[in-house]
């Protein structure tokens, strides 16, 4: 097949899971306002349906262009998607209990789908300097960080909408805010372990392509704050007890840094990662 | 010193301050990232602003001496933290379970039995203490405990890592050559075009020799670079070896890392020839620098001794089976200022007489620009990035965790169960699970007493 109407074909199940993802959030907002279980249950197989698609999207870009989704806005965007649905229908059968995060989840994900069909699709070829093993373990533990902090958000949305006194009988049904709360500090720990990998990972691979392990490029440094940042919450967490509202306060800071950092600098600022995501 | 040092005022104060500076870091411009021409338009239009940034090293931040002092002081802070860290893991980790917890779920049940309760958390990872108090049975389970280390852990792999990148900062030798196919870099610090060291650092004096053998680099459909890659060969006191080098992938020798660079082009000899009995024509060589796919390479230079400057264009042949030029020409435009005098088209060979001057474009040959850094502190910065990794899982993923079930039997077969649960990072979910689980195990009959 030629490689515009491969492209074509990529589109279309990009907008078909797009359409899906919306399915998925329409049934777990179903099933929090209805109290529905059913509407969970499914809510998780649209999402599951979802995947397939969008599976197939990425792996029919990845046939023809020769390399991972990571090179540019489109395939940034798209990939993130990807792995955020993934993580959440992985975890969310592990815990049934924020299953109905979905409903924050599903806008995530289709949000960025969205953002990346917006996106120019065109192909961006694979750099000289990229054919290192280290450019896996940077990327793939970024996307799993990123995951694991949109799964983080969606639980912090919930945890405000309950801690407002929001009168709203369906809320009555979501875990109480001390689980939100440790849900929360396991998904934001989890991705922050594996932000730190992102970086080592990243100053490894700069190491062996350009002889210098950190530049203080402006991506570099975002990343570093958003770390500290991260670092200083699970630290107050640890150490001072700093849960509940206090300790969300100094997250929703964090959680700020780390989307700029994430979605808009890379786009935005002249950095030698920003090459690669434009 | 000490309590100041490792106050929790004093290292939230040095952790803003080190935030600040990263976020000027962003917001100023800085030497390292910002063209030459950006700062002396700067100094032009606003002469005292600039001042002031270069008074306070603020273009230059993260290699300034206050930076530098911050820096030390983190360093402090971390260092004396680490030791009391340490004494509190020894004894955390000397500690056994003692079952002092304070029961936070008490459930009544018909049936107990300690040995699949064992079982029950063994598969789940944990291991178990059992002993008897009175006709009580206490069961302790815990897991990760060696992981009371886990902050140690991660403080020491930064410690290391700051270490380590202050030694770089201080030791670390890079030097930039731009080699043309065929001739060899004899390792004299004066043969680097540019050099970045340390402030410590002595002479960049490898003590190899690289002869660039050949040059090669191709294109993807799409223009962007696919390949780049260097055939060469390594001298060392006599005995040469053959190493290819393609960016991306680094070669060591010696202790100093060979990096093939991103920037290349092709060098232009050209000679100024002379009619004068005894005098020698005057080679000189312009670099090009590497141009995308299709399009010709171009420069402009001043052509020393003279007073022309020559405009050049070259259309190297992409579409030979070398990246060797094979049906190469030179575009020549010679100026006098800004007045052009002569121009030229030339094949390797050919003369152009210009005025009373006759130039003849000797050759051309590929130019490859290797990157050498010397920096032995690299394997120092890794077991940092380890050792602090290892310490964040330890911390915050595998953190220690102990259940405390204590079974006191009643009348007529029944057992009171009293449950508690202690773990740093929160205990509600683990204690709905060992409710869960302990339901699980001891049939619908046991409820909540």
């Amino acid at each position: 097949m030629e490689s515009t109407t491969l492209l074509k074909f990529e589109i279309i199940l990009h907008w078909l899971a797009l359409f899906i993802y919306i399915g998925a959030a329409v049934c777990f907002v179903q099933g929090v306002i209805f109290k529905q279980e059913k509407s969970f249950s499914l809510g998780m197989n649209v999402f599951l349906a979802g995947l397939l698609p969008h599976s197939l999207a990425l792996l029919v870009r990845w046939f023809y262009v020769y390399h991972g989704p990571y090179l540019s806005k489109y395939e940034v965007l798209s990939s993130n998607a990807w792995v955020t649905v993934v993580m959440f229908l992985f975890f969310s059968r592990r815990y049934p209990k924020i299953r109905f995060s979905g409903m924050f989840v599903a806008p995530f994900a289709f949000f960025q789908v969205a953002a990346a069909l917006f996106a120019s699709a065109a192909i961006k070829r694979f750099p000289a300097s990229f054919k290192v093993p280290w450019l896996v373990a940077h990327i793939l533990f970024n996307k799993l960080a990123v995951g694991a902090f949109l799964i983080a958000i969606a639980l912090m949305i919930a945890y405000a909408l309950k801690s407002r006194g929001s009168k709203m009988p369906s809320l009555a049904r979501l875990p109480d805010n001390e689980v939100l709360d440790e849900y929360i500090y396991k998904f934001t720990a989890f991705g922050f372990c594996f932000w730190t990998i992102t970086i080592a990972a990243g100053a490894i691979w700069a190491h062996e392509s350009w002889g210098r392990y950190w530049g203080w490029d402006a991506v570099e440094i975002w990343s570093l704050i958003t770390w500290l940042l991260l670092g200083s919450y699970l630290h107050l967490r640890l150490f001072f007890g700093w849960k509940g509202k206090r300790g969300m306060v100094v997250l929703t800071v964090c959680y700020a840094v780390s989307i700029l950092t994430v979605f808009f600098l890379p786009f935005l600022v002249n950095s030698l990662h920003s090459e690669y995501f434009k | 010193m000490k309590k100041f040092f490792t106050a929790p005022g004093t290292v939230i104060l040095l952790l803003g301050l080190f935030l600040a500076v990263c976020l000027c870091g962003v917001l100023i411009p800085q030497v390292s990232n910002s063209p030459a021409s950006y700062f002396a338009s700067w100094q032009v239009n606003s002469p005292y602003s600039y001042q002031l940034v270069v008074l306070l090293q603020m273009n230059r931040i993260f290699t300034s001496y206050w930076f530098l002092l911050l820096v030390l002081f983190l360093l402090l802070s971390i260092s004396i933290s680490l030791h009391g860290q340490f004494k509190k893991a020894r004894a955390a980790f000397a500690a056994k379970p003692s079952g002092n917890l304070t029961p936070q779920v008490t459930l009544r049940t018909g049936q107990f039995t300690a040995d699949a309760l064992i079982a029950a958390w063994a598969r789940k990872g944990y291991k178990t203490k059992k002993w008897k108090k009175d006709s009580m049975v206490l069961l302790n389970f815990y897991r990760n405990r060696r992981n009371v280390w886990g902050s140690f852990t991660f403080h020491s792999g930064i410690l290391i890592i700051v270490v380590a990148s202050l030694l770089t900062f201080a030791f670390q030798k890079q030097g930039f050559i731009q080699l043309i196919e065929g001739d060899t870099f004899f390792g004299r610090e004066t043969d680097f075009l540019s050099t970045s060291k340390g402030i410590l650092a002595g002479a960049f004096e490898p003590a190899f020799e690289i002869h660039l053998n050949k040059f090669l680099h191709s294109y993807w459909d799409t223009g962007e670079l696919k390949k780049v890659k260097s055939e060469l060969t390594i001298d060392r006191q006599g005995s040469a070896v053959p190493a290819s080098l393609v960016r991306g992938q680094s070669l060591s020798v010696d202790g100093v890392a060979i990096y093939q660079s991103a920037h290349f082009g092709y060098a232009v000899k050209i000679s100024l020839l002379t009619d004068k009995p005894g005098e020698e024509a005057i080679p000189t060589y312009f670099s090009l620098d590497m141009a995308p796919a299709g399009k010709p390479l171009e420069g402009s230079s001043d052509f020393p001794t003279t007073n022309y400057r020559l405009d050049m264009k070259f259309f190297p042949d992409h579409d030979g089976p070398s990246p060797y030029p094979v049906n190469p020409s030179l575009q020549v435009k010679f100026l006098k200022g800004e007045r052009e005098i002569g121009s030229a088209v030339m094949k390797p060979g050919d003369e152009a007489l210009v005025e009373e001057s006759r130039f003849r474009f000797e050759e051309i040959r590929p130019w490859s620009g290797l990157i050498l850094t010397g920096n032995r502190f690299i394997p120092l910065v890794y077991t940092g990035f380890l050792i602090n990794a290892a310490g964040i899982f330890m911390m915050f993923l595998f953190f220690p965790q102990e259940i405390l079930v204590s079974a006191a039997p009643e009348k007529e077969g029944f057992f009171t169960l009293a449950v508690a649960v202690k773990t740093k990072m929160g205990s509600k979910i683990l204690l709905d699970d060992t409710v869960e689980t302990l339901h699980e195990l001891l049939g619908p009959e046991t409820v909540k007493g």
